[in-house]
């Protein structure tokens, strides 16, 4: 939902550096050398079974290069996110420029039930892809 | 140094005491406590641990170069190697602050979204965001070499949950719940580097 708003509080800003950062990041470091090449899931090596974080970084990777299909076959929950953060980067910049209009997240139990089975429905995807 | 006494000592006064509009003092309180104990830290490791350093640096230069260790694992060696650089010291010492802030706001970002999926986030993510930053105190811990890290990050998720417990007003389950299920999201990322080292050098020594 849009409503009117003010300027951005400080955390909106916070969150349009950290965006900023996260995206500039996922364009800058290569997934195949330090440090992402590093990273590697216990959880994984653990069960066999990929944890809900995995493929995160991938779909970062792929969703900053406009590669959106490969970036969802990682990730579709991470590719959202990664599309979120573009889109909060440029509404916050927006704002500071005089737009008077901010989106309101609703929290109903709807709003949260639906965000516990894409959590849920996101990692049954990540591991039934990382079994292919 | 006030803050942090509290936080470390008396936590549930600091919390209950937090105002929720104090969000840009919360982060530079997280920021430069952690800033400036891990610098601390770097420049009391040197020196104290100096011996055990150039052994453990004797053994990676060792196994950087055997052909039986998996290519990601020479990739965490070579990096290792090159930690302990100064440049890289310096390099991470300018870095922390944004490392810290960055980590802050996605910690507090995963930790407030669980907790408003799990219906606990009472009073907004002002309140989530002050109790991840004062959980911060105890990476004073830092300046601590060898275990200091390891200690403090376990107290730190402890805090943070007795600081959702209070700043929310919510049940202890509902603030362990909240704060626990974002570090399993990320523990894959924060375990990895460990977790990959401790294995290469167990091969090393010859341990299964």
């Amino acid at each position: 939902m849009i409503a009117r708003a003010g300027r951005p509080s400080a955390h909106a800003l916070a969150f349009a550096g950290v965006a900023i950062l996260l995206l500039a990041a996922a364009a800058v470091l290569p997934l195949d050398a330090p440090p992402l090449a590093l990273f590697a899931c216990p959880f994984r090596a653990a069960t066999g079974l990929p944890c809900p974080g995995c493929g995160a970084t991938r779909a970062f990777h792929y969703a900053v290069r406009g590669r959106f299909c490969e970036a969802l076959s990682f990730s579709p929950l991470a590719t959202l996110v990664a599309a979120a953060c573009g889109a909060h980067a440029v509404w916050t910049v927006l704002r500071l420029a005089g737009l008077p209009f901010a989106p309101r997240l609703e929290n109903t139990p709807r709003a949260r039930w639906v965000a516990a089975i894409a959590l849920l429905a996101n990692w049954i995807f990540v591991s039934v892809q990382g079994r292919l | 140094m006030q803050t942090l006494q509290q936080a470390l000592l008396e936590p549930g006064k600091l919390f209950a005491s937090a105002r929720l509009d104090r969000g840009a003092a919360q982060l530079g309180f997280a920021v430069l406590n952690t800033s400036v104990f891990w610098a601390l830290g770097q420049l009391l490791e040197r020196p104290l641990l100096m011996g055990q350093r150039d052994q453990l640096r004797r053994i990676l230069e060792g196994m950087s170069g055997n052909p039986d260790v998996a290519p990601v694992v020479q990739r965490l060696l070579e990096a290792q190697l090159q930690a302990g650089s100064p440049s890289w010291v310096v390099a991470l010492a300018l870095l922390t602050p944004v490392f810290t802030f960055l980590l802050l706001y996605v910690n507090a970002a995963l930790t407030h979204g669980i907790a408003v999926i799990l219906g606990q986030a009472k009073r907004g993510f002002p309140a989530t965001f002050a109790a991840c930053a004062y959980a911060c105190a105890p990476l004073a811990l830092l300046a601590v070499p060898a275990c200091g890290s390891i200690v403090g990050l376990i107290w730190l998720v402890a805090l943070t949950a007795v600081g959702m417990k209070v700043t929310h007003r919510i049940s202890t389950t509902g603030a362990a719940a909240s704060v626990l299920a974002p570090y399993f999201v990320l523990c894959c990322l924060m375990l990895a580097a460990f977790g990959t080292l401790t294995l290469a050098l167990r091969r090393a020594v010859g341990q299964p």
